[in-house]
């Protein structure tokens, strides 16, 4: 399968002011229309990688958006494409009600009052909360606070979607429903999570990410399935997976 | 954690709740001033006052009780402030007694706390923001009361999670250790602070933030409420008229 960039990563290297190693020498390429998970254990860097496709981080070597190499002059049409979302909502959601919160970014981009009150609507449709407009975004759920995250974003019809931990620390319900939501968008998604299932759910390619290097890159069926590969780099069979192991293991046992 | 709401029953319907938040909050305003500049001696002009701030607390369906409750929270801290005023033989004043003063300090603050109280229980905090942006208050002012109504439980909230872990774990250590352990504790809750600013404005900028604020306005001035706005501010002079007359 052909794909027209997106975005493309040349040796990238990152490194926090207090000297740690973040970033060593990351190259990838995502495609148009591509659902990739970046996979990796605590502190292996997904997040920080995450922060350089929009560029508020910006290490050695070159990011480039939709063909465009990213640079202070136009910070702000690189994110106008690329949506990220971050971990934790109470980050992501900072005004005092949900319909200020998802009309920030058109609001940003000067859209008529009319654009911005139909961008909300559609884009809280979109994640199954229409009518939460006037909520504030303290009182709502745990689960509820991550699809407005998503919302926020959607709101701006970036091409590209950017989305770390979508599902951590949500029930299963929620979780099933951000996973739903999530292969049903038709834009580039890039997930930064440890939540293997979801990307085996979501993602048709994935990289695992270890120590700041890209450690594995290929299809996620191939990758996921690789109990070798997966310990190497501080994971573990997704649940899925594992269960189908133990079955086949008893079977070869009886 | 669940929290009470900074602005509870501001969701009500009623005519109160309806009106143009610019129209409240100058109202307000003008009542609280004609408060504070009331003699304080002038009792009867004091119950006028609480007439009308009865009757309006009516109108708005507000549980009276509530407001009542609310309102009461700012007394200890009049108190407090106001107390010296007991004990003065300085002669502060020439006319009046310390003991005249309080009594007028305390009335006078509690009424004016039970109108701004009321004022908060029938318009939802984000409205009294746009009012006040309408009403041309820096930007920079209203997006600092913005965020903090957003932050504020998620900081009482960390500070709870903070201690409470201390308490699990401070058991056997003496009292003095104990005291002296919370001192790193404020420290880590400014430093979780101010990551938590550095990421807010990294999601901010990620949606396209840069320097200005724009809101979508949606509070139209409707000519009825001015005309009722425009009544209560009469009635207001008409007692602050009448009760002094009454005095001379």
């Amino acid at each position: 399968m052909h794909y027209e960039h997106c975005i493309e990563v040349r040796n990238l290297s990152f490194s926090y002011p207090d000297g740690t190693e973040a970033l060593r020498n990351i190259s990838l390429e995502i495609g148009k229309g591509e659902k990739v998970g970046i996979v990796g254990p605590n502190g292996s860097g997904k997040s920080t990688l995450l922060l350089h496709f929009n560029g508020i981080l910006r290490g050695k070597g070159e990011v480039r958006i939709l063909g465009k190499g990213i640079s202070k002059a136009n910070l702000k049409e690189v994110r106008r494409e690329v949506g990220l979302v971050f971990q934790e909502p109470d980050d992501q959601l900072f005004s005092p009600t949900v319909f200020d919160d998802v009309a920030f970014a058109p609001l940003n981009q000067d859209l008529s009052a009319e654009e911005v009150k139909i961008r909300v609507k559609q884009a809280l449709q979109e994640v199954g909360l229409p009518g939460y407009e006037n909520r504030s975004s303290h009182h709502l759920s745990y689960g509820e606070k991550k699809r407005v995250s998503i919302a926020t974003v959607l709101s701006y019809d970036p091409k590209i979607l950017a989305l770390d931990e979508p599902t951590s620390n949500t029930d299963p319900k929620n979780r099933r429903r951000l996973i739903n939501l999530l292969k049903g968008i038709t834009k580039t998604i890039i997930i930064a999570t440890h939540d293997l299932d979801l990307v085996l759910d979501v993602c048709p390619r994935c990289m695992i990410i270890n120590q700041g290097e890209i450690r594995a890159n290929g299809k996620t069926e191939e990758l996921l399935s690789n109990p070798h590969l997966l310990e190497a780099n501080d994971l573990e069979l997704p649940l899925s997976l594992s269960r189908l192991q133990k079955v086949k293991n008893q079977q070869k046992i009886s | 954690m669940q929290h009470s709401y900074l602005d509870k029953y501001s969701n009500l319907n009623s005519p109160i709740h309806r009106a143009d938040p610019r129209l409240k909050i100058l109202i307000a305003l003008f009542f609280v001033l004609s408060i504070l500049l009331t003699s304080s001696g002038n009792l009867l002009e004091f119950a006028f006052y609480g007439v009308i701030i009865a009757s309006l607390v009516i109108v708005s369906r507000v549980p009276p009780l509530f407001i009542l409750k609310r309102s009461l929270m700012i007394i200890p801290f009049i108190v407090l402030i106001s107390l010296f005023l007991l004990f003065d033989r300085t002669g502060l004043s020439a006319e009046y007694s310390g003991g005249f003063l309080f009594r007028g300090i305390v009335i006078k603050s509690y009424l004016a706390i039970l109108v701004l109280t009321l004022l908060s229980s029938t318009t939802p905090f984000p409205s009294i923001l746009q009012g006040l942006q309408r009403l041309k208050i820096s930007k920079v002012f209203i997006l600092l009361l913005s965020f903090m109504y957003r932050y504020i439980y998620i900081l009482v909230d960390e500070a709870m999670r903070l201690t409470r872990g201390k308490r699990s774990r401070e058991f056997g250590a003496g009292k003095w250790r104990q005291i002296k352990s919370t001192a790193p504790l404020i420290g880590i809750l400014f430093i979780r602070t101010y990551e938590r600013g550095e990421m807010v404005y990294s999601a901010m900028c990620s949606r396209g933030f840069d320097g200005t604020i724009r809101t979508l306005n949606t509070i139209r001035l409707r000519m009825a409420e001015t005309m009722v706005g425009l009544a209560l501010i009469t009635i207001i002079v008409l007692v602050k008229l009448i009760t002094n007359s009454h005095a001379l």
